[in-house]
């Protein structure tokens, strides 16, 4: 694996409050790493640590042989920099915003013209199948409705590494099975890496090229 | 109850007057202006004395049937005082001095119109065929407050009473320029008695007496009745 | 489901109820009516409304432009000796007026320790002018916008700011896109709080700015001058200045009562 630019590579140890725990992994594009994990092995650290939200206790985290974070050489690259992309467990869609603004809010941040992320984000749209959703506000979607949406904001954005917190667990168990056929289609055409937080080894069996499983 | 413009006297007398009269006790003053006061007892302050600085607010509290006995004893002219800091300070000489058009920018107080110390300045620019609006740039509840200002030097200037001005000039806190006679205004001091104890009567038959009287005129500046 | 409330409890709470009413009646009682035409219409008294509403409303705009940003930062900073920054911050609210006039005085006055500076080279005076109006009101009324933002700053959902962060937002994009909008019923709350105070302004004012009609003398300043002259006249301003405190925290209603 040395000399391949890896898009995403870990290696040290992470951390929140009184956690911590060391790691050694790395993604390559078209992957999907499964990271699994009973409840406080830290999964979701994974993922925040790898979003800029939450610093590395020591080592490195590095994507495309670009450093991100190195605390002993003083490197941080800020969330809004780097190329990742992340579906949050809580989705966290913008609640004063509509469909069609939350998933064009990544598009426009990073300078993208009204026009040019209004059609990239109606292209996405379509793709998880919300194509009239344009308008509703987040309150109004169902589970499974707004975990499309948390999608969709992240995909539009075309980023190296995506980043999926839980996915499915959000969702009610009618949704489940239609994301499940959904998620594999969306993650087929994605080219980056990806990293998918779960429990459920359904979806590691689905999903995963890969896994990494946490003790 | 006393014109705040009595508060340095009375401050000054205070020890003589109680080693004249060692049956009272103590002596609480309230100052204000004389306006102010007045509506205070008039709607039931209870106060025992009420010195004031013009007829005027002197009568609001005799028609309110509150005074006992009215008395004149002194009488005030007005003055300007001048900060001793003011930019302006030498070029301030007359009443017309005081307005904008011949100092620009020349920050100047007046008492409000209803206080004693603001009717006293209203006759005064109308003495000088000036206006109010020509003149000040605010105006102060009471001369004392118009004093204040003058001394720590946010206003230039101000029209009070000779009495005050010439208290702070001996003390090096203001400098003083007199009007002339013929534009100058005068105001009457009166004291009442508004219980009938007598102690209070003590107190207003030495405030008319001619040794207080003696001392308002040669150590502070006041006139005779 | 209803609570049931004690007839004691009734008792206390009504006694409560009616000392603050009964005030606020008693001027609506005795006003003149007839002459309420007349009175509203002087010079004195539309000058001195005119006044108040100018300067209530620019400090209240102002509070907000100044307020906003330092109640973001008391409320995400992490910087040392933060809550002693907040304490002076809010400290107006509880300080008498009047001396909060002085201390403007202290500091801008002629004399002040930045005043004379503004005195001496650029012969800027601050005191007993319109701007010392509203810097007074600014100073008292400032920490209530303060405080209501900071408030909802805090209590915002940092996870979406997380979020947005993670999608490619810079902080201030963050800030002017996440996190106003949703602190806005508290901004506007924050603001009519703001101007409410400004507008009864009264001790910081007439210590700094002093009083003059038709220049620096607003509407409470004229109903105190007025009380012991033309106490009729005094009844109507106080009417006025009761009616548009009514009808601020009447429009504010539940936001003001929920807090965010």
């Amino acid at each position: 694996m040395d000399g391949w630019p890896m898009s995403i590579s870990l290696q040290g140890i992470i951390g929140r409050g009184e956690f911590e725990r060391a790691l050694n992994f790395s993604v390559a594009d078209g992957e999907v790493l499964a990271v699994t994990g009973p409840n406080g092995s830290g999964k979701s650290t994974v993922i925040h640590t790898i979003a800029g939200l939450v610093p590395l206790r020591s080592g490195q985290l590095q994507s495309d042989n670009i450093t991100w974070d190195d605390p002993v050489a003083k490197i941080w690259v800020t969330p809004e920099q780097r190329t990742c992309a992340v579906v949050f467990q809580d989705l966290r869609l913008f609640p004063h915003m509509n469909v069609l603004s939350n998933v064009a809010y990544g598009l426009r941040a990073h300078g993208v013209t009204k026009d040019e992320a209004i059609e990239r984000s109606q292209k996405i749209l379509i793709r998880v199948g919300l194509a009239s959703f344009e308008k509703r506000r987040s309150n109004d979607l169902s589970g499974g409705e707004r975990q499309r949406v948390a999608l969709a904001r992240a995909l539009v954005l075309e980023p190296r590494v995506l980043l999926l917190d839980e996915p499915l667990s959000a969702v009610d168990v009618a949704s489940r099975a239609a994301l499940r056929e959904l998620l594999p289609e969306v993650l087929g055409g994605f080219t980056g890496a990806t990293i998918l937080v779960t429990h459920d080894p359904g979806d590691v069996e689905a999903l995963a090229t890969r896994s990494l499983g946490l003790k | 109850m006393a014109a705040s413009s009595m508060a340095n006297v009375f401050t000054d007398v205070q020890n003589h007057f109680l080693e004249e009269h060692p049956c009272i006790t103590g002596v609480t003053y309230s100052y204000g202006s004389s306006a102010t006061l007045a509506a205070q007892i008039v709607n039931g302050s209870p106060a025992d004395v009420f010195v004031s600085a013009s007829e005027a607010t002197m009568n609001t509290v005799k028609n309110a049937g509150r005074t006992l006995s009215v008395d004149n004893f002194a009488k005030n002219v007005g003055e300007i005082m001048v900060s001793p800091n003011s930019k302006y300070d030498g070029r301030i000489t007359d009443i017309t001095s005081l307005t904008d058009a011949v100092n620009p920018g020349i920050k100047v107080g007046l008492c409000v119109a209803t206080a004693p110390c603001g009717s006293l300045a209203n006759t005064i620019l109308k003495n000088a065929n000036s206006t109010r609006g020509a003149v000040a740039d605010t105006e102060s509840p009471s001369v004392e407050d118009l004093v204040t200002k003058i001394q720590m030097g946010e206003l230039d200037a101000g029209i009070v009473y000779h009495s005050d001005c010439q208290y702070a000039e001996q003390r090096g806190l203001a400098k003083c320029v007199a009007i002339p006679d013929a534009v100058n205004a005068t105001t009457g001091y009166y004291v009442a008695a508004l219980t009938p104890s007598p102690i209070v009567q003590q107190y207003v038959n030495y405030i008319n007496g001619s040794d207080f009287k003696n001392t308002l005129q040669v150590k502070f500046g006041f006139l005779a009745p | 489901m209803k609570q049931r409330i004690s007839p004691s409890l009734k008792i206390v709470a009504a006694v409560a109820a009616l000392f603050v009413a009964l005030p606020l009646v008693s001027i609506f009682v005795r006003v003149p009516w007839s002459d309420l035409g007349d009175i509203l219409s002087q010079k004195s008294t539309r000058d001195a409304l005119l006044i108040s509403l100018q300067t209530s409303i620019i400090a209240a705009l102002i509070s907000c432009l100044f307020g906003v940003p330092l109640a973001w930062f008391l409320a995400r900073s992490a910087t040392r000796g933060l809550s002693a920054l907040r304490i002076i911050c809010i400290t107006p609210m509880v300080l008498p007026p009047v001396v909060g006039g002085i201390a403007l005085l202290t500091a801008f006055g002629r004399q002040g320790i930045i005043g004379q500076y503004l005195y001496d080279w650029f012969n800027i005076s601050l005191p007993f002018t319109r701007t010392a109006v509203v810097m007074a009101q600014v100073f008292v009324a400032m920490p209530f916008l303060v405080l209501a933002v900071e408030a909802a700053f805090r209590q915002s959902d940092r996870g979406l700011e997380e979020a947005a962060r993670t999608m490619g937002a810079s902080p201030s994009r963050v800030f002017f896109t996440i996190a106003l909008p949703a602190a806005r019923p508290a901004i506007i709350a924050g603001i009519a709080l703001a101007w409410a105070r400004s507008l009864g302004e009264f001790g910081a004012s007439i210590t700094f700015a002093g009083s003059f009609p038709g220049r620096t003398q607003t509407l409470p300043m004229a109903v105190y001058e007025l009380v012991s002259i033309d106490y009729r006249l005094s009844l109507v301003l106080s009417l006025v200045l009761i009616f548009i405190s009514v009808c601020v925290l009447a429009a504010m209603r539940d936001r003001w009562m929920a807090g965010r």
